[in-house]
């Protein structure tokens, strides 16, 4: 059933938010008074259990070719006419090397971390273009500069990023592209894409935290953010300095 | 003598989408430098052509790569033709004009065709030993991975997430004895990049693909694992590792503000 929302509410639609930084994003996004719409491959029983109530949540896996096309679709269910602001966060990836990685998972790393994000994207532009400052936020990987056991998943980040730069110039003016390049985070991602666990995972990042930090860059203006372990350092001694902002 | 007994002698070849452009040159060069090649393209009638002028040097394979569900079949074809000594992953395709104007069906097959194909076809490549101790596996990436593409964001994708494959795999590639090299070509003088230019632009900067497929194949057969060809795409490489933003600014300028509609 459709409610009569708030006009002067920000709506924000944010993909991968079943899990990891997508769910913590989304949690901060309803924190800050925002109408916000989550989309994840989980179905509705598996969701966490603190999941906000007045949240809606579509399954929709990015795998699957019409995902595009089903998320645009809810959102019309929902009365949403305009969009301010599209979070793609869904990322899958197995970890493995380069010949050992089978067809069925290469052809689904490219599916959901590029085809998917790129359609999804074009899907929503009319939304985005009736928002007054409608916004795409791209979430990259700083392994989009290639490594040997995820080449994939690099790949499809690379190609991500190098869609952003090309979008974020061609929509100048109109919609503003934004892309966030995060280092290695403590979700359970490493976990699903068969990641042992070694003794420098110690230095992955705190999820709470990362998702904070990501929170903060998404709310400014750059275009552009690779968030390395410096980065990390610096947003950290910053939340000391403006504690209730990293709360 | 038969051509097959012929070509037991030969070093043999892959290429795809070798019945036009850059891929029809490096069919042609490396038959003439004494390659048997193995001519992949969905273009029946070019590979047809190719194969009666060449002497039956030129194997065609009639093969769509941008038809996800035919991909497997497909591959396993190519590799039946194996092993190879070297391989052209040249098959690709563009889209210009406004982003939003291309449709689904269009940014969906730039990625197959020029993203997935290649990457599975090195994975099974590599993975059955159909490229041989000491081959060259060879990426064809774009100029656009160091200038950004505003006006074709599908192909700038697929061609940024073909360079980093090719980086990422380069050693554990190396370790199975091949050699990966990706290439970065600016614009060559084909029908191909004429259809996506804006109107009016010189051709003089655009490469003949004659000249591209002998510099390729010869930075292949040096073991090069990055080459830029030719001057002018060395000196983008350079401003665009500098300068990156104001590149891209430019490439709005003098490509996506001077198209006249969409081109797929």
């Amino acid at each position: 059933m459709t409610t009569k929302r708030d006009s002067k509410k920000l709506r924000v639609l944010i993909t991968g938010a079943s899990d990891g930084i997508g769910y913590r994003l989304l949690k901060l996004f309803c924190e800050d008074g925002a109408d916000v719409i989550g989309t994840g491959s989980r179905n509705h029983d598996a969701l966490p259990a603190d999941w906000p109530r007045n949240v809606k949540y579509l399954q929709a896996n990015q795998g699957k070719p019409q995902v595009a096309r089903k998320i645009s679709k809810f959102l019309n269910q929902e009365g949403w006419d305009g969009l301010d602001h599209l979070i793609l966060n869904a990322g899958a990836g197995w970890v493995t090397l380069p010949e050992a990685e089978t067809v069925d998972a290469l052809e689904e790393t490219l599916a959901v971390n590029l085809l998917s994000p790129i359609l999804i994207t074009r899907a929503l532009h009319d939304k985005l273009d009736i928002a007054t400052n409608g916004k795409v936020t791209l979430i990259g990987s700083a392994a989009r500069h290639g490594n040997q056991k995820f080449a994939s998943y690099s790949a499809s980040k690379a190609g991500l990023a190098g869609f952003g730069r090309a979008l974020e110039s061609e929509w100048r003016g109109r919609i503003a592209v934004q892309i966030i390049e995060p280092g290695a985070i403590a979700t359970d991602m490493h976990k699903r894409a068969g990641l042992s666990k070694r003794w420098f995972h110690r230095f992955f990042v705190n999820p709470d935290f990362a998702a904070a930090h990501i929170f903060a860059l998404i709310k400014g203006s750059k275009s552009v953010v690779r968030v390395g372990h410096l980065d990390w350092a610096m947003g950290f001694l910053r939340s000391l300095v403006v504690a209730e902002k990293f709360k | 003598m038969s051509a097959h007994h012929a070509g037991l002698n030969r070093k043999r070849a892959l290429v795809t989408g070798a019945a036009n452009g850059l891929g029809k040159s490096l069919t042609l060069h490396l038959s003439k430098i004494g390659y048997e090649v193995v001519a992949v393209d969905f273009d029946e009638p070019g590979l047809f052509r190719l194969h009666h002028d060449s002497l039956d040097t030129i194997i065609g394979i009639p093969a769509d790569l941008g038809d996800r569900k035919q991909l497997n079949e497909n591959t396993m074809r190519i590799l039946a033709r194996g092993p190879f000594d070297i391989a052209f992953m040249v098959a690709g395709i563009s889209a210009t004009g406004r982003f939003e104007k291309i449709p689904d069906v269009t940014h969906t097959m730039v990625l197959t065709v020029n993203t997935m194909a290649p990457l599975v076809l090195a994975n099974r490549l590599v993975a059955e030993s159909a490229m041989k101790e000491g081959s060259s596996l060879v990426f064809v990436s774009s100029l656009s991975h160091v200038l950004g593409y505003p006006g074709a964001a599908s192909y700038a994708a697929s061609k940024d997430a073909v360079a980093i494959y090719a980086k990422s795999v380069r050693k554990p590639f190396r370790k199975r004895g091949v050699r990966v090299c990706c290439a970065f070509p600016g614009a060559i003088r084909t029908d191909h990049a004429e259809r996506h230019a804006p109107d009016g632009s010189n051709v003089k900067w655009r490469m003949p693909p004659s000249l591209m497929a002998e510099k390729l194949v010869s930075a292949a057969l040096k073991g090069r694992a990055v080459y830029y060809p030719g001057l002018v795409a060395k000196l983008a490489w350079l401003a665009g590792r500098t300068f990156p933003r104001w590149v891209t600014r430019k490439m709005r300028r003098l490509i996506f503000e001077k198209l006249n509609g969409e081109v797929f």
